[in-house]
């Protein structure tokens, strides 16, 4: 029977340790994301540890202050709100919808809803423990708007599959469908740095990663594929490493590499990136970044990109958040886009996340003058 | 006859405890005087005879009558009848000849009447907050918490303690002195007069540079005001919005000058999240175009920025963004500081 008075210890005593966390979650001393989600490097499924952690820290107790402790929470952090067992078969279930609007105050404005994944899924784990499971997630996912014409594709797709082996504390061998490992593994997929790096939602591949983890640092080297589903002329075969290394239980720096190419193309890229946490909760993160691109027909082309991300702790379950970006499409060029957008950030229960950006995008070029524009994103985002 | 003893034993027994009890009924009444007179009666008026139990009540009659010098000395009467060896020890570390940690385990006699005399020096600290009455305060408790007798009840003075300190320093208002180096991005438009009809035409820029300044805070742990001056060199893209008019111009020089006052919260020791007002004089050096005079070439104006700071140790992330009037958009600072 799992104790959760042990669990909220455990995570208090983490906490205090500076052990581990996700992303932002520096600011709570987190700095791996291995004990929150099976996959090492974020994203996927919760453990059970991660799944406490998301009830109690990270989510406000406004609803149901007084009924339920912190102790209850967690209890009723697993699957569906239920309560912990030994399972063998952990299943879950991850929704994020995004209400987006462009070109405010412009005759040109869209609004649109996006249903930007809902999947269900297992983490199955014959041993009981996690040192060996299996992770599988399918479910919808959305049209990429960089569609090939003509190329049907399905709006259900596996998103993850694969077979994780905890070989002791420090080493562990991952193969199958996974997303790749490169910088700060923020869930903004429409930042620069997502965006010209081709590491969104939908650009996982079949991988093997192996995955080092130390008290001061953690290292990664993984060796792509690409997505299997994908024709073989345009899948992107590679690899990829990653090096963070922790200044102290508040400051992360580290460095990203990848190199992948097909048929058509190729890409290598490299980035700096740090994490700091201000404490109570508040992190900085910031990431600087070069991508270049070569087309068979073309000539090789370097982008740039920065992306600044604040996240300041107003109060339990609820931050606001800066994000400033700077993307160089090319970097012969001083043409460059700029994007600020603050926004906020609200844990009302356990298991729902709510968010809404504001953006401000302005081009800086030599060649002409744009005004700039506006947009707004809000997203829901539900994990059971 | 055996018998006839043991009765009347047990008589005399019943009576004290009674009696006992009536001491400590009339105290919870507070009818201290009242209380001192019966366990007066119960020891026949020699403090030989009272308990402990009687000792440390009538000591917290004496003290709730105010009359503390009597307290205090049934409390020594206490110690030094059964504890005078331990006592002695107790004192060497309470006067720092000997540390708290170094005792040994002390008799729970001894504990108790240390507590007695922490609640009431605590009760006298309230009513005289002095430095002398909270050291001796926070001596004692120490010295329980060390001893694990009640200890949280005394964790929980000491905490008071701690807190009330935290609040004084957190009151605390500081000056301190910044420099700090940003990337700024403004969009402004300068005006073009047609000499020859008057016409005016919107020009609008986008300009990005490099701000300096160097400033002040004055603030607490809870809020401060900030005001800073700056210097800002820029280079614009100068377009025109109107098909039928070509104006164009790139790498034109602005500078900026600017005094700001700010206000922000602190919603932890290292951040703060508020509000600034700059007064902004923006030169501009746009080529007028033959036949036109540019207006707002030069331009002095104030607006609204959210501001928000990150403190790691010494350094700082500065980040403003808002409303500049005669701007037309958004004004971005992002920078890095340092405080001395």
């Amino acid at each position: 029977m799992f104790n959760f008075r042990c669990l909220i210890i455990a995570i208090m005593t983490f906490m205090s340790l500076g052990a581990i966390a996700y992303p932002n979650f520096i600011g709570y001393s987190y700095q791996s994301c291995i004990t929150c989600h099976y996959n090492p490097y974020g994203n996927g499924p919760l453990t059970d540890y991660g799944r406490a952690l998301g009830a109690t820290v990270v989510s406000s107790k406004e609803i149901l202050k007084e009924s339920l402790s912190d102790e209850d929470r967690s209890e009723m952090s697993s699957f569906l709100y239920g309560s912990y067992k030994g399972d063998t078969i952990k299943p879950h279930a991850n929704y994020r919808g995004l209400y987006y609007k462009t070109d405010i105050g412009s005759e040109n404005s869209q609004a649109e809803w996006i249903n930007m994944m809902a999947n269900v899924g297992a983490t199955i784990r014959p041993t009981q423990n996690d040192n060996f499971f299996i992770v599988a997630s399918i479910g919808y996912a959305p049209e990429p708007s960089n569609k090939v014409a003509g190329e049907e594709q399905s709006t259900f797709r596996s998103r993850e599959h694969y077979v994780g082996l905890r070989l002791n504390k420090a080493h562990g061998v991952y193969a199958g469908m996974m997303d790749k490992i490169y910088g700060i593994r923020v869930p903004d997929h429409n930042s620069f740095s997502k965006t010209a790096t081709n590491l969104t939602m939908n650009d996982g591949a079949h991988s093997l990663l192996y995955h080092v983890t130390k008290e001061k640092f953690d290292f990664g080297f993984q060796y792509f594929l690409g997505n299997l589903s994908q024709d073989e002329d345009v899948r992107p075969v590679g690899w990829n490493t990653q090096f963070e290394y922790s200044l102290n239980n508040l400051n992360r720096v580290g460095f990203s590499y990848l190199a992948q190419s097909n048929t058509y193309s190729s890409q290598n890229m490299w980035a700096l990136h740090w994490r700091a946490g201000i404490l109570k909760g508040s992190s900085l993160m910031a990431e600087f970044g070069r991508v270049t691109k070569e087309f068979d027909s073309a000539d090789p082309k370097t982008s740039e990109y920065f992306f600044l991300q604040n996240h300041i702790l107003l109060k339990r379950g609820l931050f606001a958040l800066i994000t400033f970006e700077q993307f160089k499409d090319d970097i012969e060029d001083t043409a460059k886009t700029l994007k600020l957008g603050p926004g906020l950030q609200y844990f009302p229960f356990q298991s729902i996340e709510t968010r809404i950006d504001l953006y401000n995008l302005r081009s800086i070029s030599e060649e002409n003058y744009s005004n700039d524009t506006w947009s707004i994103a809000g997203q829901v985002h539900i994990w059971l | 006859m055996v018998i006839r003893i043991i009765i009347a034993i047990f008589v005399l027994n019943s009576a004290l405890a009674l009696s006992f009890r009536d001491a400590l009924n009339a105290y919870n009444k507070r009818q201290y005087r009242q209380s001192i007179k019966i366990l007066q009666k119960l020891s026949r008026g020699n403090i030989k005879f009272y308990t402990d139990e009687a000792l440390i009540l009538i000591s917290k009659n004496y003290e709730k009558l105010g009359e503390l010098k009597n307290a205090n000395m049934i409390r020594n009467f206490m110690i030094q009848r059964k504890y005078r060896v331990e006592h002695n020890e107790v004192k060497k570390a309470l006067t720092g000849k000997s540390d708290i940690d170094d005792l040994d385990e002390l008799s729970q006699g001894l504990l108790k009447v240390y507590y007695t005399m922490l609640s009431s020096r605590y009760q006298i600290y309230l009513k005289r907050k002095t430095k002398k009455n909270k050291d001796i305060v926070i001596r004692f408790a120490e010295l329980l918490v060390e001893q694990d007798y009640k200890a949280d009840k005394a964790q929980m003075i000491l905490d008071i303690f701690q807190k009330e300190e935290q609040r004084i320093k957190d009151a605390i208002y500081h000056k301190k002195y910044f420099v700090l180096a940003s990337y700024g991005s403004w969009q402004d438009e300068i005006i073009l007069i047609d000499n020859s009809n008057g016409d005016e035409r919107e020009i609008n820029s986008t300009a990005e540079g490099t701000l300096l300044f160097a400033g002040m805070t004055y603030g607490n742990a809870h809020h401060e005001y900030r005001f800073q001056l700056g210097l800002g060199f820029g280079a614009a893209t100068v377009g025109e919005d109107s098909a039928n008019f070509d104006y164009f111009q790139t790498s034109v020089g602005e500078t900026l000058f600017s005094f700001t006052s700010g206000y922000l919260i602190k919603t932890s020791d290292n951040v703060a999240i508020g509000v600034s007002v700059p007064i902004i004089f923006r030169i501009g050096d746009f080529t007028e175009p033959e036949n036109f005079t540019i207006e707002q070439g030069t331009v002095i104006t104030t607006g609204l920025l959210a501001h928000f700071v990150w403190n790691i140790n010494k350094y700082f992330l500065d980040m403003e963004f808002g409303k500049v009037m005669k701007f037309r958009s958004t004004f971005i600072n992002v920078g890095i500081g340092y405080q001395f």
